[in-house]
């Protein structure tokens, strides 16, 4: 066998095979065990340490791309504040058009099927003109006023019962929420918000990001952060409701795995060339 | 003076926004950060008209002229077209713009995201070779990363998952925080130039 070969196969069947290992477990899944970081702890934890009934400020900041890591995030957080009885509000910054939608279709699905009424248990004030800081520094005063007293169907705030209790950032805000895939992200939210109120930040980025979010864990600036659909995976573990992220966790190992398989063939290959190289 | 005022707005700007930051400016510093504020959001929103304006007009003057790629160009202003007049007709909740959204705007976003995994699983494939020391580390990592983000890791070496979160808690940290600390001191010295009027690009003067 010619093994110089191996390191030039072609990248088509690479890709037919990446393909069947990420649809094979879609209709067979092997549902190996997770193992829960002490990171995605840290976010239940905090999450968990918020008093029952508190509010927690969800910022959906993702497109379409990172949805798939981000989305399972969201659900299992708004199931754990509704089991505890806290109120949500959402923005979605990040992304005009899909961000709000997703954001609503997920937060609604959730709260619809724990009994929890919009407008009363949450609400969703979509995106916001891509004015940071100035959009986020004006609701850290004054909520209505800075989204100009309109949510992301442009429902009038001021009539929701929700928005009545919650008037502020600053002062009515327990926890900050994120997930990031740019800017409007972690970042943003920490500078201009967390860190100046001392509100606690935790959230989720995709796993591209992760690497940048690292050294803010270790400071404490962040309260754990969940890395990419692994991270949902442990976390929707925790919150003890199986979804996409689980769900995703067979796929991702068969399609690491592959990926692992075709660098030993193309070092296979590489060093077998070499040799040749050095015989003749 | 059409090249001096833009210079004399940032440079006062720039003092009153440091003020407000740094100075007890009382009440009404807070009533002029929330003044400012707006202000940023008013001409937020002049952005996205300015915007779509200056898109179409340098599109609609490549289709003129016939440069290459001229067909992209006529491409996007017809769908700037049809987009604009379906959203006002429609508004945005309505099914066939919430259509445009979700089925065509969503799906090829997520649709040339989804190639980005093909592409690098390729490059990879292609690339991470044994050649030297800093190829082997590397590919080590890389591999241990790929093992630890995925359940199978643990599977086949237990802890897998542990020593690829060791490798993001502290020698990605230190990486990222040195490339973070080189990188603020690069945007700080710059916009300081900016304040002070030696880097004049942006007025499209030169600097």
């Amino acid at each position: 066998m010619d093994w110089k070969k191996l390191q030039w196969i072609d990248v088509r069947i690479l890709y037919v095979i990446i393909v069947v290992c990420l649809l094979i477990p879609m209709f067979h899944p092997v549902g190996l065990p997770v193992a829960i970081s002490d990171n995605t702890r840290l976010v239940y934890n905090t999450v968990e340490s918020v008093p029952d009934g508190g509010v927690i400020w969800v910022s959906h900041d993702t497109g379409p791309g990172n949805a798939p890591e981000l989305n399972p995030m969201i659900a299992a957080l708004a199931r754990q504040a509704f089991r505890k009885n806290c109120k949500i509000i959402s923005t979605s910054l990040f992304n005009q058009t899909f961000g709000p939608v997703t954001t609503f279709e997920i937060i609604d699905e959730v709260a619809r099927e724990m009994g929890k009424e919009y407008g009363v248990d949450w609400v969703h004030l979509g995106y916001r003109d891509n004015a940071w800081p100035a959009t986020i520094r004006l609701m850290i005063e004054n909520i209505i006023e800075g989204a100009i007293n309109r949510d992301w169907k442009g429902e009038p705030l001021d009539q929701m019962p929700l928005m009545k209790q919650v008037k502020s950032i600053k002062d009515d805000v327990d926890l900050i929420f994120c997930t990031t895939v740019g800017s409007p992200g972690y970042a943003d939210w920490m500078t201009y918000v967390s860190e100046p109120l001392h509100i606690p930040l935790t959230g989720g980025a995709s796993l591209t990001m992760y690497s940048g979010v690292q050294p803010y864990i270790r400071s404490g600036q962040l309260k754990g952060f969940l890395g990419g659909l692994r991270g949902a995976a442990e976390y929707e573990q925790l919150v003890g409701v199986a979804g996409a992220g689980l769900a995703g966790m067979d796929a991702q190992s068969l399609g690491h795995m592959t990926v692992i398989l075709f660098l030993v063939l193309g070092n296979i290959g590489y060093f077998a060339a070499k040799r040749a190289g050095k015989n003749q | 003076m059409k090249r001096r005022l833009p210079l004399i707005v940032v440079l006062v700007t720039a003092i009153v926004c440091m003020a407000l930051k740094f100075l007890n400016l009382g009440e009404r510093g807070t009533t002029l950060a929330t003044d400012l504020d707006t202000i940023v959001q008013t001409s937020y929103l002049f952005a996205f008209l300015f915007g779509p304006i200056h898109l179409i007009r340098l599109h609609y003057s490549n289709v003129q002229k016939r440069r290459v790629n001229w067909a992209y160009s006529a491409f996007l202003v017809g769908v700037c077209a049809v987009c604009t007049v379906v959203f006002f007709i429609n508004r945005i909740e309505g099914p066939v713009s919430t259509f445009i959204i979700d089925s065509i705007t969503n799906a090829t976003d997520s649709a040339i995201y989804a190639m980005l995994g093909f592409y690098v699983c390729s490059a990879a494939y292609r690339s991470f070779k044994l050649k030297n020391v800093e190829a082997t580390i590397l590919l080590i990592a890389a591999v241990i990363l790929m093992l630890g983000q995925a359940p199978i890791g643990d599977a086949i070496i237990p802890n897998t998952s542990k020593f690829a979160q060791w490798i993001l808690d502290v020698p990605n940290s230190a990486g990222m925080r040195g490339i973070r600390i080189g990188a603020s001191i690069g945007a700080f010295a710059a916009s300081i130039r900016v304040i002070l009027g030696l880097e004049r690009s942006w007025t499209g003067s030169g600097s």
